[in-house]
């Protein structure tokens, strides 16, 4: 019985056995590591004959450990992934493009940065619009019911996707600033605005221009009001 | 060997030599792990390390980068496998997928790939001593010779009809039903002395490949 087995194990090597030989062989090696090793020593067998490699690493535990667990997969993206080797030129490129991705992105959070600190200057010029809620954002930012907002972004508020950070941050700087301080800070940015306007060597800026509302931005955490 | 079984084996050869392009052994293989059965992708690991170790030697000196990268290589064929429709032949499909893990894999440690492919039949059926000799430890050259050694003596002991029917198949790479024409003699008789053969060969390799293990 042993023998017919193994001569199955041997016409396997030759691609000589059927369906059910198969089979066969197959409960048996799963059953007898001693038949597995016979089935790498006939492979092997082969390999020296013909000289290919006469290595005697059996690498195929390896294999079959890290398979564990591991699901075949059901679309041919990883083997079409293999099948093009990444070529050195496009890694430069990958890399390039990274660089101007990161670039993008960067340029994007600072617009962002301005966008929200426009806004917030919006909020200052109009107190009385502030004063007048208790929820200040809601009123320079209100949540449509066709605005896509993500729950649990911003707490009660919520977030408008629309205006993005912008909310996001005047939400978060103002809320905890009571009317007196707020009213403090206003004039303290007023004042410092209109010196960096007066200092010499800096030539006066517009009220809309961008660089004194980036520094609005900053302001809280700058002049010590409110952190 | 009576005529029913020599029927039953004519029989059987006939249904393998039906996918000619394709050898048998690794269609059946190939079908069964497609079905689930990791079993079967086990035995084509274990058939065909040798050889993609090789293959991927030529691209990384390093014997222990080049077994890590073989098992990777061998992890994507796996995963990979429910969309190998058998165009191709396992092995060259295999080869593929070896040849640009290699690849990839020294192009993300910043080395170069090598100007010129290998060719595929060189990668199958190359003498690897040129370029894995140098980077292989002492003591796998002496394992390798070894190995080489006992095997070569156990096939010079062979009986002649033994010896001749594992050469046909091993080194022409003769099929059954051709072993058969040119020996003279039934299916099953091939079938039966290149098993006493291989079997011959193995009791004098196991001694050495105990050892080693």
């Amino acid at each position: 019985m042993k023998d017919r087995i193994n001569e199955s194990l041997s016409a396997l090597c030759d691609g000589e056995c059927d369906e059910l030989e198969l089979r066969r062989v197959l409960n048996h090696v799963s059953n007898d590591p001693e038949m597995r090793e016979r089935w790498n020593r006939f492979n092997l067998i082969g390999a020296v004959m013909r000289d290919e490699s006469a290595r005697v690493n059996d690498i195929s535990h390896g294999v079959m450990q890290a398979l564990d667990g591991l699901p075949m997969d059901d679309v041919s993206g990883a083997v079409a992934a293999e099948q093009t080797p990444v070529p050195e030129q496009s890694v430069s490129r990958r890399q390039a493009s990274d660089w101007l991705v990161s670039g993008a992105v960067a340029a994007s959070v600072t617009l962002a940065v301005l966008f929200g600190a426009r806004v917030m200057n919006e909020v200052t010029t109009a107190p009385s619009m502030i004063m007048a809620s208790s929820s200040p954002v809601q009123q320079v930012a209100p949540v449509t019911p066709g605005s896509r907002t993500e729950p649990g972004m911003n707490g009660a508020t919520g977030f408008d996707a629309r205006s993005g950070e912008a909310v996001a941050m005047s939400s978060s700087s103002w809320d905890d600033m009571s009317t007196e301080e707020l009213r403090t800070a206003q004039e303290a940015l007023q004042q410092y605005v209109r010196e960096q306007d007066l200092a010499p060597g800096i030539a006066p800026q517009a009220p809309n221009q961008l660089t004194p509302y980036a520094r609005v931005a900053n302001f809280g955490r700058d002049s010590g009001v409110k952190e | 060997m009576n005529n029913s079984q020599n029927a039953a084996v004519q029989q059987r050869t006939d249904a393998g030599n039906q996918m000619t392009d394709q050898p048998a052994s690794d269609q059946q293989l190939v079908s069964r792990v497609q079905k689930g059965d990791r079993r079967a992708f086990d035995l084509l690991v274990v058939k065909y390390q040798h050889r993609i170790l090789a293959l991927v030697g030529r691209f990384i000196a390093d014997h222990a980068e080049a077994q890590d990268v073989t098992q990777e290589a061998f992890i994507k064929a796996y995963r990979a496998l429910p969309s190998f429709r058998g165009d191709s032949q396992f092995y060259t499909w295999m080869y593929r997928i070896a040849v640009n893990t290699a690849k990839n894999h020294l192009i993300s440690r910043g080395r170069k790939t090598p100007t010129q492919d290998i060719d595929l039949d060189d990668a199958a059926f190359f003498a690897d001593e040129a370029n894995m000799k140098d980077v292989d430890t002492p003591d796998g050259l002496l394992q390798r010779d070894q190995l080489r050694e006992v095997v070569f003596a156990a096939i010079e002991e062979l009986p002649e009809e033994l010896r001749r029917a594992v050469t046909l198949r091993e080194l022409e790479g003769m099929s059954y039903e051709e072993i058969a024409e040119a020996m003279n003699c039934p299916i099953g008789t091939v079938r039966s002395r290149i098993f006493r053969a291989r079997e011959a060969i193995e009791k004098k390799m196991r001694p050495l490949l105990s050892a080693t293990a």
